[in-house]
Order: structure tokens, then C-alpha cells, then sequence
């Protein structure tokens, strides 16, 4: 039976116009984008965007070309003096001397050029050890010493800047009568790179070095490790201490670096430089986002609030407004961010957890009547009352058995391993390898190196020798899939073609292994099934956007794979080889509960194991999206509408979709879930995933030699 | 009746060519210079760039030169840094930017605006500099000679506390922004001048950042150090209130000899009428405004490129004391910041 | 306008008044398994309604009134057969009971094994009574569940919110019939206080609440029960015994804020399997599952949401619950519909599980 009759009941309006809204109107990337690290710049840019148009509305030529080389010629200068805030509040600390030792640097800058005439290129690494210099004093005493921060950085904020004001009062008018004049110093001062300011070319280059310290080397690790929270990163063995200090002697040496391309701008040291620039900084290092508590910025962070302040200062110069608005309305800009941020910062998770799942419109045929005297195959009947039990209470979640030609049963467990147990009684057993992670689906390749789904992790092969090897843990990803679904969360079950490509199915990208209700909650086409080639050594997505794809098998004829789609409660074949390669066709729709593994049986016939069965109140939340969604926000997960998986059965099905008959343990003492089946030599092997045994039950009628492995690659 | 008609054409016909002939002579009689001055002043842009537009020297200059602008019917903008030497240079750049034909401005100090300058001038803006002179000349420089009013300072501090007097010979000098012009050179001139006068001791030079209350301060600790001392000068009135008002604190007001220097307004009148100042040299803002404006003019009018004709246009300087304070001897700032907001 | 505004904003929002809440069982209704455990135990198809007489205790079941032997191992013994299934009955203190059905109305059985039919005064039988209880030897206080729905329907009528109970006072000298409260939310359970005035268990408002002699409404004196309260007895220490025979679970209180999906599921679903409270679950596996109804090795969890429950609470005099009977999820004593005490005894019929339990008080510390 190919596919069911449709249900007499006319489909209502109301749900044609929701199957139509929820089939082409993506809401499950609001989610995608919420769970993603970036999101978190999005508060700043949005600021930014109001700043910019705000600006670009009141000042009509404000983002001339010519304007926007001199901004960026400036941002350079600033950019640097935040970056170098940035880095030391990520640490949990603060720089108020930022100022200071930027003036600092600007005038050892001018007075080595112009009084001691020393060239550029000695300069430069001059001024920025000097600036390090006294960042590395700030280090010492903060991070060694363990002295307040604020209170340290204010001492030396006072006393580089006596210092400067000092060294003005005996040098600035010497040194204001000449003038260093040199092409390289004109380039760094007025000229640039391809008509980009020279400045503007220097904060790149630093954000870019920063950016990928930060994010992606272990000192940048270990520094927002540290500003997160410095007690546990103590305790884990973190060098707090230096890394604090050198956080702080970055600070000093880019300031150093700052004040250097100030003067190359200028070439004049004045009293006010740098002044108040600590509070623009800082200003701008929260209005980016990050956190003053520490452990929480970023490079981008940095960079988004700098352009934010720069901008904000100069539109209000060029609107003429009094002296005292610019720091007026950048304070109010300030507030009005921080307010955001926190409220962001606050709800973020729990926006996220409520917006993540997002149901869809699935209707499911009519299912095929289990009653016992309805006459269907599908009958409740009795006939695993008399099921043996292996194992009871010493393998727990048994998802997938699979016996080899000696008839050893190999099954795996929650603990990661794989066990197995010794014919021909099995009541003994062993761990014949550990893997981890969660091991479900097995198959037997040519070589009889036992391959092996392991969920949380990937393909894997146990081989003959027992050694454990990573066949593959991530595929092609899709290019417009916002989730990164290059890593396989849930390897269900696999099956080999004779080619020996390997296909597997992978449940859902959207969630891990232990959120399975929630992706039944959603019912939405979340699975793939991925194909392995062990020719090339490549993997790549098959099929996609499958309803929690769960058991594979390949069909006798090797030319396809028949796959069960759980939550679709329908089983589709899939061809790999011959004239319809890549087509997909229904094989069974109606059944009335969730299949999960399937596997040959010895007459040419399938075996599929219903891992829980169809409830009608279900059924009808699963037409109603909006339903299911407001149920996953305001209940418990506990108190949820779930798929019912305490009662199970095992179905057996031919190549044209005909089920032929059905076996169930009534009351489920025995025997009461289960999530895969295997024939082997007369006996029909149960695994369940939440049970803590595994069953056998007799066949009498089946083939007593026949063997899987040998079915599929003839004799070892 | 014939001869009167005839008569009366007669008349009328001489009137005709009288009247004919007193037209043409006024064309004559008009301006044929006037025309060409006119255009080349009228649309014309100028932009103003002071230290800031809140104290009364840029108030009078920016006052002067927009009434002469909005009389020619010349554009005229204003920017305020608010005496950041950062803002000011960032005002600048986007100035050059935009491109007036004129800008007014005033160095901060020597060096900080002063490539600036030179490339304002390469791209064809006119640049007059006020009072502060930077190291680099532009098409005009309006202020007074400061290096020459050291001098004369000199000559006058050192009538009071020089040789033949009965006082300790020491004086302080309360400079302002250091590289700042204006302090510079008149720091410069009144050292040189000073030369000549080797009895006299300078205690104390130090900067007060053109702040009234820096300049407080230093002179307080000043006339602690020295409570013999005999003379200050501070370069600038506007600070020198706070110089002032330290001396009057000390109790020391007729005994210090207090010299400085400033644009006239009426606050230094009041100054030299309360005895705060001992005496003050005038160098008359507004006027200053009217000798930019003239440079302004001239320039405009001469259509050669900006950069080619470059002068130094000193302005001149009258000394006061409390005997010349008259009622309009001093001028009112907030006439000018009103005229600029 | 403004709580209108902030009541619609709580609806969209799920929070403040729209939230889900159910209150836990803590305290006094800390789950045990003294129910789901008791050694003793008559096995009886759907025993409905127990009351405690001068004859013994006697209870109803299907269209039968058994009287309990106390002989151990003995079975009940019929005493009467009525005309349909009895919904309720009640023990006048001379002796006469009362027993309602659908299909015969209200009969009065006295002493000699005589009955009459006691009219309802307007003509009108009344049907879908719930509970009844005798305030002195003519009076008879008849509780209506519904007049919308039948008694079998009761599902229907908490799905729909029915408030078309009602409560009635016969007088059995006249015939006269007075409703004395309408409204109300299926009350399934009434007992005459002996200053007059009546205690009624109202399901779905899941409360207690009394009326004067007259009808006039004195307040809720028990609310925010954790479960739906069937009907109540006097306990011998001058409280009550308070049956409940389904539990309050979030996911049907969240479908009641959902009327579509309520509405579909009434309309397309067979009613032994809608999300609902139920007297039994874990019959078939059609009915819906709960998240923490799933099974790991094998194992039920005790606390696991379930539709059905088997819980009686003594309240003291003032109505404050002092202790509970479970029978937690996974138990097969679920339902509990009524309870009386006996000489340190406590019987309880679980219409759910099929039995009428003997629960020993003695040695449970009776006060």
C-alpha cells in the first residue's frame, strides 16, 4: 500500500492558509540568528545606524568621500587608544591613563624627531617601548601587586601627565620652532594607501592581529577566561598575574603607538593632548558593548563604539552647537546604549530558549488501525510475550544490536561503549571498545570492521582489532544555512552500499542529541542523510531537510535505501544507483506510530521497528503550530505533549509498502520499548534506547542459517 | 503766440540735451572701479576658526569681519572647538574639505595647524591668521608686534622695578599656552628686552594656559615664594584677572607692579579703573576685525592665487593706564558675540 | 480600561493572570503511597458513591447498592438494583437512603424496602445528579452537575468551561423542590453543616464553598485545590474527608486558554483519549503522554504528570488539610469519587481502579 486515502473531513481554510504561512515563512531563523556568538554586536549596530542616520539626515554632505578620509583618519588615532581600553577591560580591569600616555607619546614622538633628530624608523618602536613602558608600570602594580585598578590608573594618568607637563615647560618651545619634515613622516601624517588614510590603515591592521588573538589563540582565551571570572580562572591555573600586566603593557604600547600618529598628524605637543580622551575611550568601549565587568568584548566591539563617539563628536561640532552639547548628547547616547545593553545582556537566553523552537504545520494521514480486531496487520497482539531477556539491568540504552557470522551480539550503551555479548547463551558480555559520546546505529562493511553511529559524535569503525578509528565528523555545509551544519550532532543510523559508500542519517541539525522532544515538538524537516565515500574520503549531504530521518537500510536490489522519517511517521525510499539516482519515493505513510531502525529480513522482506506509537491529541496539535509554540514557552518541558514512546512494536514491510504483520508486547513487562530489530539465524534481536535489557524472540519460520553480513557481502 | 511755441520748443529741446548731456556726464562721473570690487567680494565664502568663540577677542574679530561680510554679501560660517587644540585641527581638515574661500583663524600654537595651513593654502583658500602666528605665513597674519611689545614691556617693568628703584627687582612672568603665540613672542621680546636690564630677576615663568584660574594659582605661590616681588606680566588680560585677583588677595595690589596685555574690551577698562592693573597694552580687537577684513578685501580683489601674496599686517598698540579710562574708551564684547550667534 | 489592557497583554504574554500555574502538592499533600499500598482492599466494578449508614456502609456501583459485609474476604451483597446506573447516593440519619439515576430519578428507599420517587416539583426529572446529602430527615440537598452535559460527558463539560451546575433542596413532606445556588462549576459533593449551612465541593472552580440555608452564598472556605474535589464526608474528629478524583496538571490548564485546539480535538478525537483529567490512564497508548511520563529503563517515575490520580485529603474543622492518601502516577488506585470513616477505618472507593480500599487510620496516628 503505497499511500492512504485522504481523510473525507474537508481541510478548513484556516489551515490551508497556515500550511502556506508555515511552509514558506522561515521563522526558525529568528531562533538561528539569536543562538548565533555575533548577535551580540547587534545592540551597537544598531546604535550606529541610528547615529549615522541621524547625522546623515541633519548634515547633508556628512559622509562625503573627502569627510569620510578625515574621519577615518582620525578613527585610526582613536580606534587604537579603544582598542587599547578594550584590552584592558576584557581583563576586568580599567586604563584611566590612556590620555596621559598618549600625550606621553606624542611628545617623545615630536622631541626625538625634532630635537634629538634621530630617523622615523627608530622612532617608532622608540615611543611605543616608552608608552609600553609605563602601561607595564600600571601591569606591575594591578596585576602583580593586586592594587584597585581605577585608583592606579587615575595615580598614573596624574603623574604622566605632570610628567609631559613638565617635560613641555622646559622642551615644547625648542621644539616648536622646527619642523620634521620627511616624506615617510608626511605619508604616516597626511598621505596613505591607495588614498585610505595611513592611520585608518594601522588600526586595521592592529584590529585584524586583535581580532584573531583574541578570538582564536589561547592568550585571548585565557584573558577572557580571566575577566569572566578571575577567582576560577585562578583556580584552574591561569597566570592571572601576567596576563593582567600584559594586558595593561598593550594598553600603554598602543597608546604609544596612538600618540605617535597623532603627532605625525599635528606635529604639535600642546597641554591638552589627550585630554579627556580616557573618558571618550571608555565611553566608547561600553557604548560598543563591552562589559566593564570584563570577560565579555571584542575587537568589533571596540571598533563599532569608536566610530560611534568619533562620528557623534564631530556632527556636533559641524552642527555649531554650543560648546557643551557634544558631551551632552554622547552622555545621553551612553545611557540610552547601557540601558539597551543591559535589558539585551539580561534576556538574551531566555529570548533565545523562547524563540528558538519553531514549530511548523505537519499533517499526517490517517494512521492504519492497530485494533486487535480491526484485521489490519498492524493488530495489537501478544506475540513478544515470550521474549528472552539478555542482559537485563547490566546494558543500559541498547539502541542498535547486530550479530556478526560467529554470532556475537554487539550492542552499545549510554557510557559510550560498545559491548558485547557471547553466544550461545549471552549471558556473558564484554566492552569490546569505548567510543563515547552515544553509540546507536552499527553495520558491518565488507571487511567486517563494525562502523557505528555515534550520536554527539559522528561515523565511526570499530575495526577487527578492536582499535577505534573517526571515519567522519562533518560534512558540506550549506551555504545559506545560518546554523553551522558542517558537524554532525546526531548520527542515527547507518547502512553501506555495495560500493561501500556509506549513508547515514542525521536526526536534526537544530538540536543535540538529548533535546530530541524538542525537534519532535517542532516536526520540522531538520534531518539529513549524509553519504560517506570511503574512495575519496569525502563526505556529503544527500538528502535534506528530512523529518527526523532515523532508520536506514539498503533495499535488496542495492540500488536504494529505504530511510524512516520518525515524526512523519512514514518510511521512503531513496535511490542511489540506477536510472532514478537522486529520487525520492513514498513507501509507507500511514503507519501508525514513529519508525526507527530498519533492517533486512531473511526472505527479502524489511523488518521496522516503531519506536512509539501515534496518540490522536497529537495529531491535531501537530496541525496547529501556533499551539505547539505557546505550549513550549509557557509549560514545563516536563508537562509537554510528547510522542508517545513508552509502547513500541516491530513491523515487518516488503519492497511495494505492503506491511505484512506486526508484533507487540501487549502491556510492555517484557519488553517495552523498542528501537531496532535484527534477524539472525531464526531470532529476532530487540534494542531499545530506554530500556536496560535486550530481547530475543524465536522465528520460526525464517531462514535458520540466514546472517546480515553475509546477505550483504557474502562469506567473511 | 508762434514765437512763444517756438520759444518753448527752443527751451524744451536745450532742456532735452542739458538733461542728454547731464546723464552722459554722470556716467562719467560714475565709479568704474566700484563694479569689479563689488563682484569680487560678493558670494564669496568665509569661514571663521578661533581658539573659541567664547571669549571676547574672537567675539570681536568674528563680530567685525561678518558685518563687513553680510554687507558685501559674503557667506560666513563660524566653528567652535572650544579651545581644543584636537577639535580645532579636525575643524580644520573638514574645512579645507569644504572649501570656502577665506578662512580666518588662530594657531593654538606654533606647529599644531600649521601643515594644515599650507595645505589650505595649496588647495586655494585664502588664509588670514589672527593674533596667534604659526610657523608658517599664510596670504595675511593681523596681530600686534608681540616680539616688539616684549620690548616694550621690558622697558616698562623695568621703570618700575629696575635699578633706580627701592624694590627687590624681581618679577614673574605668567606666560599662557606655552608655544602658543602670542606668549612666545611676546615671552621672547620681553627677555631680550630684559637683557638690558640685568638687575631685574625673572622668579617665576610659567604657563597658564590662557586660564584664569591657572594663572591664580601660580601667582599665589608666586608671591608666597617671593613676598618682596616687585612685578608681573601676564600676556594676556584674560587670564591676568586671575593674576589680578591673586595680587588683591595678597594685599598686594599697589605694591606689585602688574603689566599685561589684551584686546580693549571693557573688561580691561575696568581692570585699569579698579587698580587691578597697574597699566595694559591696547591692541584694539575691532580693529584688528577691520584690519582682517581689509586683508580680506585686498586679497579678494587682487585675483592672484591664494598662497602668492603673503604679509604680516601689525597691528597697532596704545598703552593704558587708569588716567586714559573713559566712558568708550573700551568696547563691549557681548555687542559681538550677539552679532556672531 | 487599564486592567482590560493589562489582562489582554497577560493572555498574548502567558504571565500574571494567564499564567499556567498548578499549586504543588506540599504540606499536608506531601504524594505518599499509603492509598496505592493499602493491604485491604473489595474488589467491585466502578464503585461510585460510599456512605455510612445504621445498616453499615453501603455503596453504588454500575445500577447496583451493595452493602459491605464485614466478615473478611466476604463479598458485597446487593440491597437494591435501580432503574440505570446510579450517580449518587445518600443515608437519611433514620435510616432511608436515597439513590439518583439517569434513567429513574431520585427514589427514596426507607426502611421497610419501600421507595417512592421523589418528584422534582417542576415536572422535570432532574438528571446528572452528582451528590447528594440528607440535612435532617425531610430535607435532601441534591447536587446537578450539568444540565448541558450528561454525567458521562463530564470531560466535555471541564473542556467547554460548564457552569450549569446547580444545587437543590427537596423537601421530602411536599415534594417541593428550591434551587438554592446555580452557576456554579459542576459540584460534586454537598454536606449539611449543622448550623444550616451547606459545603459544597465545586469541581471545576476546584473549591470549596458554602451557602447559606436559604441559598445565599458565604464564600469559597477551600480554594486552589491541586486537584478536582468529588464528594466529602465528616471525619470523626469533627473534620472532613475530602475525595479528589482527578489532578490538576499544567498542560490541561494551559489547553483551556486554547480554545482552537480544544475545540479540534473535542470535535476529531474520541473522547477516552482527549487531554483530559480521566478516573484510570495507561490503558491504551492512544491516550496523550506528558513529557515526564516517559519510561527510562523500564521505570515510571512516580511524580511523572499523569491524567489520572488517586488522592483523599482530611481537612480539620476549619478546612485545612492535615493529611492526604496517594496513589501517585503509574498506581492503579486512581480516581477516588467518595470516603467515609468507620471505627478507625477509612473507606475509600476508587471508581478508577475498581476497588473500594480499607485504609487503617489506627495505625496511620489518628488524631
Amino acid at each position: 500500500m503505497a499511500s492512504s486515502e485522504t481523510p473525507a473531513r474537508e481541510i478548513p481554510l484556516r489551515e490551508t492558509l497556515a500550511r502556506l504561512r508555515y511552509r514558506y515563512f522561515p521563522d526558525h531563523l529568528v531562533g538561528e540568528l539569536l543562538s548565533k556568538k555575533w548577535i551580540d554586536n547587534a545592540v551597537p549596530f544598531a546604535v550606529l545606524l541610528c547615529v549615522i542616520a541621524t547625522f546623515g539626515f541633519l548634515i547633508p554632505d556628512f559622509f562625503a568621500p573627502k569627510l569620510l578620509v578625515i574621519t577615518s583618519r582620525q578613527l585610526g588615532e582613536f580606534g587604537l587608544v579603544c582598542i587599547a581600553m578594550m584590552t584592558v577591560i576584557i581583563v576586568g580591569g580599567i586604563d584611566l591613563s590612556v590620555g596621559s600616555n598618549f600625550a606621553l607619546g606624542n611628545f617623545t614622538t615630536l622631541a626625538l624627531l625634532n630635537l634629538a633628530g634621530w630617523p622615523v624608523a627608530a622612532v617608532v618602536p622608540v615611543v611605543i617601548l616608552v608608552c609600553g613602558a609605563v602601561g607595564f608600570v600600571n601591569g606591575v602594580l594591578v596585576g602583580f601587586f593586586r592594587l584597585r585598578a581605577f585608583l592606579t590608573t587615575l595615580v598614573t594618568l596624574i603623574i604622566v601627565r605632570a610628567v609631559v607637563d613638565m617635560l613641555l615647560l622646559r622642551y615644547a618651545q625648542e621644539m616648536s620652532v622646527s619642523f620634521y619634515d620627511s616624506d615617510i613622516w608626511d605619508l604616516v601624517g597626511m598621505g596613505g594607501v591607495a588614498g585610505v588614510p595611513s592611520s585608518f590603515v594601522v588600526l586595521i591592521v592592529v584590529a585584524l592581529i586583535g581580532h584573531v588573538i583574541l578570538t582564536r589563540s589561547r592568550p585571548g582565551w585565557r584573558a577572557m577566561a580571566i575577566g569572566g571570572s578571575r577567582r576560577s580562572a585562578h583556580n584552574m591555573g591561569l597566570s592571572v598575574r601576567g596576563t593582567v600586566c600584559g594586558s595593561y603593557t598593550i594598553s600603554g604600547m598602543l597608546c604609544g603607538l596612538s600618540g605617535l600618529l597623532y603627532a605625525a598628524r599635528l606635529g604639535g605637543a600642546g597641554t591638552d593632548t589627550g585630554m579627556g580622551l580616557e573618558i571618550a575611550a571608555l565611553t566608547a568601549a561600553v557604548l560598543g558593548g563591552n562589559s566593564l565587568g570584563g570577560g565579555r568584548g571584542s575587537v568589533v566591539k571596540a571598533l563599532i563604539g569608536s566610530v560611534i563617539v568619533l562620528l557623534m563628536t564631530n556632527g556636533v561640532i559641524r552642527l555649531g552647537l554650543n560648546s557643551g552639547s557634544g558631551p551632552m548628547v554622547l552622555g545621553l547616547t551612553l545611557l540610552f546604549a547601557v540601558f539597551v545593553d543591559v535589558r539585551w545582556l539580561k534576556n538574551r537566553d531566555k529570548l533565545l530558549s523562547k524563540v528558538y523552537v519553531s514549530p511548523t504545520y505537519v499533517k499526517l494521514p490517517q494512521p492504519a488501525s492497530t485494533d486487535p480486531d480491526s484485521g489490519t496487520p498492524f493488530a495489537l497482539n501478544n506475540r513478544l510475550r515470550n521474549v528472552e531477556i539478555i542482559g537485563l539491568g547490566e546494558v543500559e540504552s541498547p539502541e542498535d544490536v547486530i550479530l556478526d557470522d560467529e554470532d556475537y551480539l554487539f550492542c552499545g550503551n549510554r557510557h559510550g561503549d560498545v559491548l558485547r555479548f557471547f553466544p550461545p547463551d549471552y549471558k556473558t558480555w564484554e566492552v569490546y571498545a569505548h567510543i563515547g559520546g552515544s553509540p546507536l546505529g552499527m553495520a558491518f562493511d565488507r571487511d567486517r570492521n563494525l562502523l557505528v553511529c555515534v550520536g554527539g559524535m559522528g561515523l565511526y569503525k570499530i575495526a577487527r582489532d578492536r582499535t577505534v578509528s573517526k571515519v567522519t565528523d562533518e560534512t558540506n555545509r550549506s551555504p545559506f544555512s545560518v546554523i553551522d551544519d558542517s558537524r554532525l550532532r546526531l548520527a542515527d543510523d547507518l547502512d553501506i552500499a555495495p560500493d561501500g559508500r556509506v549513508f547515514f542519517s542525521e536526526a536534526t541539525i537544530r538540536y543535540e542529541m538529548h533535546d530530541w522532544p524538542v525537534d519532535a515538538l517542532e516536526s520540522r524537516g531538520n534531518g539529513r542523510i549524509i553519504c560517506y565515500d570511503p574512495r575519496t574520503g569525502r563526505t556529503h549531504t544527500a538528502l535534506r531537510n528530512l523529518i527526523f530521518p532515523n532508520g536506514i537500510c539498503l533495499a535488496n536490489d542495492g540500488q536504494s535505501i529505504l530511510f524512516a522519517e520518525s515524526w512523519a511517521c512514514r518510511i521512503s525510499r531513496y535511490w542511489i544507483d540506477g536510472p532514478k539516482a537522486g529520487k525520492v519515493e513514498r513507501l509507507i505513510e500511514d503507519l501508525p506510530g514513529y519508525p526507527d531502525n530498519i533492517n533486512r529480513a531473511s526472505d527479502g522482506t524489511y523488518w521496522v521497528a516503531l519506536l512509539g506509537m501515534r496518540s490522536p491529541a497529537l495529531d491535531v496539535a501537530l496541525r496547529m503550530p501556533g499551539f505547539r509554540r505557546r505550549m513550549a514557552r509557557r509549560i514545563a518541558p516536563d508537562q509537554w505533549l510528547y510522542p508517545n514512546l513508552n509502547t513500541g512494536c516491530v513491523v515487518r514491510f516488503d519492497d511495494t509498502g505492503r506491511v505484512i504483520e506486526s508484533l507487540w508486547d501487549l502491556g510492555g513487562l517484557n519488553h517495552p520499548m523498542i528501537t531496532s530489530m535484527r534477524e539472525h539465524r531464526g531470532w529476532l534481536y530487540l534494542g531499545g534506547i530506554s530500556n536496560n535489557r535486550i530481547g530475543r524472540v524465536r522465528l520460526e519460520n525464517a531462514d535458520q542459517n540466514w546472517s546480515a553480513a553475509t546477505a550483504y557481502w557474502g562469506k567473511a | 503766440m508762434k514765437s512763444a511755441l517756438l520759444r518753448l520748443a527752443a527751451v524744451a529741446v536745450a532742456a532735452l540735451t542739458v538733461g542728454s548731456a547731464t546723464v552722459r556726464a554722470q556716467d562719467n562721473m560714475n565709479d568704474p572701479y566700484r563694479e569689479p570690487a563689488l563682484n569680487a567680494l560678493k558670494g564669496k565664502s568665509i569661514a571663521y576658526l578661533p581658539i573659541s568663540i567664547g571669549f571676547d577677542l574672537a567675539q570681536a574679530w568674528g563680530g567685525v569681519i561678518k558685518t563687513e561680510a553680510d554687507r558685501y554679501g559674503m557667506t560666513f560660517k563660524a566653528r567652535d572647538p572650544n579651545w581644543s587644540t584636537d577639535a580645532m585641527a579636525q575643524a580644520m581638515t573638514s574645512l579645507i574639505a569644504e572649501h570656502p574661500d577665506v578662512i580666518v583663524t588662530q594657531n593654538p600654537d606654533l606647529q599644531s595647524l600649521a601643515r594644515l595651513l599650507k595645505q589650505a593654502n595649496a588647495a586655494g583658500i585664502r588664509v588670514i591668521q589672527m593674533n596667534m602666528q604659526g610657523a608658517i605665513q599664510t596670504d595675511a597674519f593681523v596681530g600686534p608686534d608681540f616680539i616688539s611689545m616684549g620690548e616694550q614691556e621690558a622697558g616698562m617693568i623695568a621703570k618700575a622695578c629696575g635699578k633706580d628703584t627701592q624694590t627687590s627687582h624681581k618679577i614673574a612672568i605668567v606666560q599662557g599656552v606655552l608655544t602658543g603665540g602670542v606668549s612666545y613672542y611676546q615671552v621672547k621680546g620681553l627677555l631680550e628686552g630684559l637683557k638690558a636690564h640685568p638687575e631685574i630677576k625673572v622668579v617665576s615663568s610659567q604657563a597658564a594656559d590662557w586660564d584664569a584660574s591657572k594663572s591664580r594659582a601660580i601667582t599665589e605661590t608666586v608671591l608666597q615664594q617671593n613676598p618682596d616681588l616687585c612685578g608681573i606680566v601676564d600676556v594676556w588680560d584674560g587670564q591676568g584677572v586671575g593674576t589680578g585677583a591673586a595680587i588683591k588677595q595678597a594685599g598686594k595690589q599697589g605694591q606689585v607692579y602688574f603689566l599685561t596685555s589684551g584686546g580693549g574690551a571693557q573688561s580691561m577698562c575696568d581692570r585699569l579703573a579698579d587698580g587691578t592693573f597697574s597699566a595694559a597694552i591696547n591692541y584694539d580687537a575691532p580693529g584688528m576685525g577691520r584690519d582682517a577684513f581689509t586683508a580680506i578685501s585686498a586679497l579678494l580683489q587682487s585675483k592672484q592665487p591664494a598662497g602668492s601674496i603673503k604679509f604680516q599686517l601689525y597691528s597697532p598698540t596704545r598703552v593704558m593706564t587708569k588716567a586714559d579710562v573713559k566712558a568708550g574708551t573700551c568696547w563691549d564684547p557681548q555687542a559681538y558675540a550677539t552679532l556672531l550667534r | 480600561m487599564l486592567a482590560a489592557l493589562r489582562g489582554s497583554l497577560d493572555r498574548l504574554l502567558g504571565r500574571g493572570t494567564a499564567a499556567v500555574t498548578v499549586p504543588p502538592l506540599d504540606g499536608a499533600l506531601k504524594p505518599n503511597n499509603l492509598l496505592e499500598n493499602a493491604p485491604h482492599a473489595v474488589g467491585v466494578q466502578e464503585p461510585d458513591n460510599i456512605v455510612l449508614g445504621r445498616q453499615g456502609l453501603m455503596f453504588s456501583s454500575g445500577e447496583r447498592v451493595l452493602r459491605l459485609e464485614p466478615a473478611v474476604g466476604a463479598e458485597p451483597v446487593t440491597v437494591i438494583t435501580a432503574a440505570g446506573p446510579i450517580t449518587a447516593m445518600a443515608l437519611a440519619p433514620s435510616g432511608s437512603f436515597a439513590v439518583a439515576s439517569d434513567a429513574g430519578g431520585i427514589v427514596l428507599f426507607d426502611e421497610g424496602g419501600r421507595n417512592r420517587t421523589v418528584g422534582s416539583g417542576s415536572g422535570k426529572a432532574l438528571s446528572c445528579v452528582t451528590a447528594m446529602g440528607f440535612a435532617d430527615d425531610r430535607t435532601l440537598l441534591v447536587c446537578v452537575g450539568s444540565t448541558e452535559n450528561a454525567i458521562g460527558d463530564w470531560q466535555r463539560d471541564l473542556l467547554s468551561g460548564g457552569r450549569s451546575g446547580s444545587v437543590w433542596r427537596f423537601d421530602l413532606a411536599s415534594g417541593e423542590a428550591t434551587q438554592l445556588a446555580g452557576g456554579l462549576g459542576f459540584p460534586n459533593g454537598i454536606l449539611a453543616e449543622p448550623d444550616g449551612q451547606i459545603v459544597i465541593c465545586e469541581s471545576w472552580g476546584k473549591r470549596l464553598v458554602r451557602i447559606g440555608a436559604s441559598g445565599r452564598a458565604n464564600g469559597p472556605v477551600l480554594e486552589d485545590l491541586p486537584g478536582y474535589p468529588a464528594r466529602l464526608s465528616r471525619s470523626a474528629r469533627g473534620g472532613y474527608w475530602l475525595s479528589v478524583f482527578a489532578p490538576r496538571s499544567q498542560l490541561i490548564e494551559f489547553i483551556m486558554r486554547e480554545p482552537a485546539y480544544r475545540n479540534a480535538m473535542m470535535a476529531e478525537v474520541d473522547p477516552a483519549y482527549w487531554v483530559a483529567p480521566a478516573l484510570r490512564s495507561g490503558v491504551s497508548f492512544r491516550e496523550p503522554m506528558q513529557g515526564g511520563a516517559l519510561k527510562q529503563m523500564g521505570i515510571l517515575k512516580p511524580w511523572a504528570p499523569t491524567r489520572s490520580y488517586g488522592l483523599v485529603i482530611e481537612l480539620d474543622g476549619n478546612f485545612e488539610a492535615v493529611r492526604s492518601m496517594h496513589s501517585r502516577a503509574g498506581g492503579r488506585r486512581h480516581g477516588v469519587t467518595s470516603a467515609v470513616e468507620q471505627d478507625g477505618v477509612l473507606w475509600v472507593t476508587s471508581k478508577g481502579g475498581d476497588q473500594v480500599v480499607a485504609l487503617d487510620l489506627g495505625t496511620d496516628g489518628a488524631k
